[in-house]
């Protein structure tokens, strides 16, 4: 075992991770002048990207020879025949995105399996791109208002850029300075939204909002990415960037020569010693020890990661603390009007529609977006079908152009009941994250009755839900709230400008510090706070000097 | 149950055959006997292999035991055996075009559902026999 780390001279700076929050944080950093250092794993998904070509969907299945290799993974990891693992929602290419976090973070859990990221560019290498904001009813109980966040909004979107529209959904979003035009949605989506066009006044009478998502995908070029081409393989490659990833942030931060990205290190404890903190973490080539110092470290390694990292340092074992996660429901549905449609027209593949539900009852507010079903392929959704393959191949086929798929999140708010702890693990293996997350009785009804309401307002539109499917606790991968930001608080808690208690030079700056979670997505804010904890400290430490 | 190649091989023929009407072009065929290679189609128990031994000795049965075990079984070995089968048919371009729209327009698209779903359920209750037979033959071996 070796320790130290040849050549690491003391930064400004650490950030721990390379995911959305992660960039975002150490962008103003660069920008005021300071020195960074990203720790990170880094996994890389380099297996499949050379292969998937750079063509549209169906050009793709109907000629490529070598598409079996990139859809179904040559290790048929993109087929589910057997147990159900982490990660196994993601498609070959994007597989690499939880890559050893079975062994190397491990979580023990009966009800919560979530999904985490050791690789460059965090869970967002994966994710859909909804960037909806937050206004000040979802940050209500925060110590952090709209008008705090605005800025920096801003200054991300600039950075990631957005697509959307002023729509029917402005009054819950805001609008949003330099979005760029929406992406086209395709024939799926458009009938619905016709069809929503005409009962609008009902449906808003009702609480029921539909319109454009805002999605980090660009609908022209710009800052060297390509404009969406909808060849539908959003799923499968990055080609052209044209959805955004945080590896394109960190590519140009790359271009600083303040900057430096160190991967192959999972990170594990931080120390203070006066004005410094140290950094420690384990190189995954030869399991020595690491160690950097700089004036301060922010962690954006994952509410869950951060978490661990934190308790290990501050040797809070067995201490319980909070967390929290969007409720998840999707709901397949058969679109009555696009029955016996070709489905071949050009599309990309994220989110259709964005509807918003405000429960007229007690103006709970809930969020979800509808996909369309094609470049997923049709065998997976043979496996859900009870009929023999036979007919089932038939049946499916034709019914995908009229498959319209709802995606809904639910707020979140903690309880004793949602909590994680970390376990020293009795062999000298990795620390185990236990984590006990349940969901009370009243949460459930609010869940179902919103549900409800919203699969009505469909049915009205001509969109027939086949099934609810509650994909477990943690299918949404937000998860938040482990180390919460408050005005006043205990230690492993953050201030209003993300420093955690009672670390003097310790920031937190992913998911952890929201305490509770709307349903809207947090990833658009978290990259937002993550700017403006990035700033703050910016600011700081260029005036403090070295 | 054999799982060497030659018997793997001819279970992807029997199976195409069986969704399509036509053997496995054989790069598929070798496709599916390296799949099966990989370890990710384990038997649950003896009952799994029963059926996938009854299906290769008798391929008429295949349909009847598939649609069966779609109700009563979901998660059955020969299930994911078609599954997979599928899978790699429909990643080929040669049968791509089968797990894609016709546009058959409405009420065609009705016709299809009604004719398929009708189907479906005869071979899934004849299948129910067929699979009693299976598993009664085999607890006698």
């Amino acid at each position: 075992m070796t320790v130290g780390a040849a050549g690491s001279a003391a930064v400004d700076v650490i950030v721990v991770g390379s995911g959305a929050s992660a960039v975002h944080a150490a962008f103003p950093l660069i920008e005021a002048g300071l020195r960074v250092r990203m720790l990170d794993v880094g996994h890389r998904g380099d297996t499949y990207e050379e292969l998937v070509p750079d063509r549209a969907f169906l050009d793709v299945h109907r000629n490529d020879e070598n598409q079996w290799r990139y859809f179904l993974g040559e290790r048929l990891e993109g087929v589910s025949l057997g147990r159900t693992g982490i990660g196994a929602q993601l498609t070959p290419p994007r597989q690499h995105v939880s890559r050893d976090v079975e062994r190397l973070t491990p979580v023990a859990s009966d009800t919560f399996l979530p999904l985490e990221s050791l690789a460059v560019g965090g869970l967002a290498s994966a994710w859909g791109a909804g960037c909806p904001p937050f206004d000040d009813a979802d940050l209500a109980g925060m110590p952090l208002a709209h008008t705090d966040l605005e800025p920096h909004y801003t200054a991300v979107a600039e950075r990631i850029g957005i697509s959307g529209a002023d729509d029917d959904l402005l009054p819950f979003f805001g609008p949003l300075p330099g979005m760029l035009p929406a992406v086209r949605h395709d024939l799926n989506a458009q009938s619905i939204l016709d069809r929503y066009e005409s009962a609008r006044h009902r449906l808003h009478r009702a609480g029921f909002f539909l319109g454009q998502p805002r999605l980090a995908m660009v609908s022209r070029d710009y800052r060297g990415r390509r404009a969406t081409s909808y060849h539908d393989m959003d799923f499968w490659s990055d080609a052209g960037r044209s959805v955004y990833r945080p590896r394109w942030t960190l590519d140009e931060l790359a271009g600083f020569d303040r900057f430096e990205y160190r991967e192959g290190l999972l990170v594990e404890k931080f120390a203070e010693d006066g004005e410094v903190v140290h950094v420690t973490g384990r190189r995954l080539h030869d399991n020595g020890v690491e160690a950097h110092t700089a004036r301060a470290l922010i962690l954006a390694a994952g509410a869950l990661g951060s978490a661990r990292i934190a308790l290990r340092s501050m040797g809070a074992y067995d201490r319980a603390v909070p967390l929290v996660c969007n409720p998840h429901t999707y709901a397949p549905m058969i679109n009555l009007h696009r029955l016996g449609a070709s489905g071949d027209d050009a599309r990309h593949s994220q989110a259709q529609a964005c509807v918003v539900f405000r429960d007229p009852a007690d103006g709970h507010v809930t969020v979800g977006h509808v996909y369309s079903y094609r470049s997923l392929l049709a065998f997976k959704l043979l496996r859900e079908s009870p009929l023999a393959h036979r007919e089932g191949v038939r049946v499916v086929r034709e019914l995908m152009p009229s498959l319209a798929i709802l995606l809904l999140q639910h707020a979140d708010t903690p309880s004793r009941e949602k909590r994680c702890v970390l376990r020293r693990a009795p062999d000298g293996g990795p620390d185990v994250l236990e984590i006990h997350y349940a969901l009370a009785p009243e949460e459930r009804r609010r869940a179902d009755r919103a549900e409800r309401h919203i699969l009505r307002h469909f049915r009205s539109l001509g969109c027939y839900c086949i099934r609810r499917v509650r994909a477990g606790h943690a299918a949404s991968v937000h998860y938040a709230g482990t180390l919460p930001m408050t005005d006043r608080g205990t230690d492993l808690t953050t201030t209003p400008d993300g420093r955690l208690r009672p670390t003097r030079g310790v920031y937190v700056a992913d998911g952890s510090v929201f305490p509770h979670l709307p349903s809207k997505g947090l990833t658009f804010t978290m990259m937002a706070n993550a700017n403006r904890i990035g700033t703050r400290l910016g600011s700081a430490l260029a005036g403090r000097g070295p | 149950m054999n799982d060497d190649a030659p018997a793997l091989e001819a279970e992807a023929h029997l199976i195409t055959r069986y969704l399509f009407g036509a053997a496995a072009p054989e790069a598929l065929a070798r496709r599916y006997v390296d799949a099966n290679a990989l370890g990710v189609l384990t038997p649950a128990g003896p009952p799994d292999e029963a059926l996938v031994d009854f299906a290769r000795r008798r391929p008429w049965s295949i349909g009847y035991l598939d649609a069966a075990c779609g109700v009563l079984r979901p998660d059955a070995l020969l299930r994911r055996k078609v599954l997979l089968m599928a899978a790699i048919l429909e990643t080929s371009p040669a049968f791509a075009r089968r797990f894609e729209p016709s546009g058959l327009g409405r009420w065609r698209l009705l016709a299809v559902l009604g004719v398929n779903g009708m189907a479906a359920m005869a071979r899934a209750v004849v299948g129910a026999l067929v699979m009693q037979a299976a598993l009664r033959g085999a607890s006698r071996r």
